[in-house]
């Protein structure tokens, strides 16, 4: 399986590329948006411009990381607060990119992106502030639903340090939960 | 099988064109051979307690006051701000700065290389929002310094002048003058320059021209996470832990300011498309009150469920005039591609961002003039000071070409509950009635 970093250099001129990339991540993205402005059609829209971003972007992006995740979400959470700021859901990247035709979204689409969002998705908003070896463990297990077995391979530990890490974010997560409720 | 097939075709269609482009490839000037970066001024937290003198390696002549002075002062550079024909203007949007209300925070923080501290301001405007602003500190004011491609590495003093920060993230204070807000963008550079609208010569890093500052990547150790904003007059403190340091700060001001400046995490880029890079790295900040209530500061302060982030907001009254005074009668006619031009008299004054006229436009509910989706909404609304007795035209633009009678409302509106951007961004027509100036109808052929 292609890494992130492959996938991004590639991105220009291979919607292949771009594609894979977009498909590993829509879900948590739309998830972590979604739950933050509880509207699927915002929601949608923002994830169109962080997806845009991340493609006139991704030619700056540094392998640092084995995954992409940080920067991405860095991004939506960059999108997300420029259109806060803003008023409404920027479109700088897609003007950038040329992509005038409207995103065009059926009862189904929005369905689905409310049934993401309301997923006990509410600890993505901490996600993102785990210790680096939980998050990827949670990344793979509970926003991508992979299996402990490939979730061992992709953080290159056993399956039961895999399993250790998904529940100690977990409970770190639930923690924090609470100090924020 | 993606949840949105539709916006995987149109990012697809992107990338190809992107690829059919050259020239559309983002730079990244930053990344270029280090023989073009200046060498680091600041020795790192160990030279902290140097003096500013010491620590800048630019020019002995260019140091002398700061030597002499021992107190942090550089040698004053240009001011940051637009280009005169770039001013905001003062009627319009957020307004222009009120000359000489810049007020600069007691607070000083240090910045985790050394040099001038980091500091928190905020000024008015004359449609009655309040701007913050950060920067590096000298002589009294909030501005950058010459350093890390900024002001070509003049090693100098840019005082920002309030005019290059309008609109950033401004907003109304409360009734009792109190503001309440969180800053962003979180992600700088150790120059200091937050200038939104600062010429591009004069950002940071990107001495070049604007298509280059889209994702920058820049010297790790350049970059800073700032955090920082208003509380409200309830606020006590701040505190994080980070680098496994608790660290708790008195808030500043009657407005309960913060600021928090730390070394951004690895993998970090500015410009647009910039992103914190290891966000995990980044602590959560916490705001503790004087009645003892702590709760994490949220990237936007909410009256919602789950956030302490408005305690002590008191909200002014909204005292709407009465439709006797303010009704008028408003023409509607169609221009075509332009839309409908409403036009009416506004007897009631506008003097403030709270307050504004507004049009709303139903379609004929006839298909296919049913909503479609992804089309705007049929509304407008005024976004400048209006004088009573002005004639003012608003002009909806139709999304679509049904054809019929459009029914349409005039309307005043004046929102004083607390700004809050997340309901304006589900809405953007989000706020209270108001009061009816007119009704209309419009026939569109």
């Amino acid at each position: 399986m292609a890494s992130d970093a492959e996938l991004l250099a590639r991105s220009a001129g291979d919607r292949d590329a771009f594609g894979a990339f977009y498909a590993r991540y829509e879900r948590p993205v739309l998830a972590y948006l979604a739950r933050r402005v509880g509207d699927a059609q915002v929601a949608a829209d923002l994830c169109a411009e962080t997806f845009a971003a991340a493609l006139v972007g991704a030619s700056s992006y540094r392998p640092d990381l084995e995954t992409a995740a940080p920067w991405l979400f860095g991004i939506a959470r960059n999108v997300l607060g420029a259109s806060l700021r803003a008023r409404r859901v920027e479109r700088d990247a897609r003007i950038r990119l040329g992509m005038r035709e409207p995103l065009i979204l059926d009862d189904e689409d929005l369905e689905r992106i409310d049934e993401i969002a309301s997923c006990d998705t509410s600890a993505l908003a901490f996600l993102e502030q785990l210790p680096v070896a939980q998050r990827k463990a949670l990344e793979a297990r509970v926003l991508e639903g992979l299996p402990y077995r490939s979730v061992a391979q992709r953080l290159e530990c056993s399956e039961l340090v895999a399993r250790q890490r998904v529940s100690r974010g977990l409970s770190t997560l639930r923690e924090r939960l609470e100090d924020y409720r | 099988m993606t949840v949105l097939p539709n916006l995987e075709r149109l990012l697809g269609d992107a990338a190809d064109r992107l690829g059919a482009s050259p020239s559309s490839e983002v730079v990244s000037p930053c990344s270029r051979p280090s023989s073009r970066r200046p060498q680091r001024r600041f020795g790192g937290l160990a030279a902290r307690s140097l003096r500013v003198s010491v620590m800048i390696g630019v020019g002995a002549a260019v140091f002398a006051a700061a030597a002499v002075a021992g107190v942090g002062l550089l040698t004053m550079g240009t001011s940051i701000g637009p280009q005169p024909d770039h001013s905001p203007a003062s009627s319009i949007g957020w307004g222009s700065p009120v000359r000489d209300s810049m007020e600069v925070l007691a607070l000083r923080v240090p910045d985790p290389a050394g040099g001038p501290p980091w500091g928190l301001g905020v000024f008015e405007t004359t449609r009655g929002v309040a701007c913050p602003v950060t920067g590096r500190v000298s002589h009294g004011q909030i501005g950058a310094l010459g350093i890390d491609y900024a002001f070509k590495n003049d090693g100098r003093f840019h005082p920002l002048l309030p005019s290059s920060s309008i609109g950033v993230d401004c907003e109304p204070p409360d009734a009792n003058s109190h503001l309440f807000l969180t800053g962003s963008p979180p992600l700088t550079t150790s120059s200091g320059d937050t200038a939104q609208s600062a010429a591009i010569s004069q950002r940071p890093h990107c001495n070049l021209p604007g298509e280059h500052d889209w994702a920058v990547r820049c010297p790790q150790d350049s970059l800073r996470v700032l955090y920082y904003g208003f509380l409200g007059p309830a606020a006590r403190s701040v505190g994080y832990t980070f680098g496994g340091v608790r660290v708790e700060e008195r808030v500043s001001g009657p407005s309960g300011g913060y600021l928090v400046v730390l070394p951004a995490p690895p993998g970090s880029t500015v410009g647009k498309a910039g992103a914190l890079g290891d966000v995990a790295a980044t602590p959560t900040l916490y705001a503790t009150y004087t009645n003892g209530r702590t709760c994490a500061i949220q990237s936007v302060l909410s009256s919602r469920p789950g956030s302490c982030a408005l305690v002590g907001y008191v909200q002014a009254p909204t005292d709407l005039p009465s439709q006797a005074l303010i009704a008028s009668h408003a023409r509607a006619t169609y221009h075509g591609d332009a839309g409908i031009v409403v036009t009416f008299k506004a007897r009631v004054a506008v003097t403030n961002t709270q307050s504004a006229y507004g049009v709303h436009v139903v379609q004929p509910s006839t298909p296919p003039c049913t909503n479609e989706p992804g089309l705007a909404p049929l509304d407008t609304n005024t976004d400048a000071t209006i004088a009573a007795g002005a004639t003012l035209s608003l002009t909806v633009r139709l999304a679509s070409a049904c054809r019929g009678r459009y029914v349409g409302r005039v309307y005043f509106y004046r929102d004083t509950s607390p700004y809050e951007p997340l309901a304006r961004l589900l809405d953007p027509n989000a706020h209270p009635p108001g009061v009816t100036v007119a009704v209309f109808t419009v026939v569109v052929p």
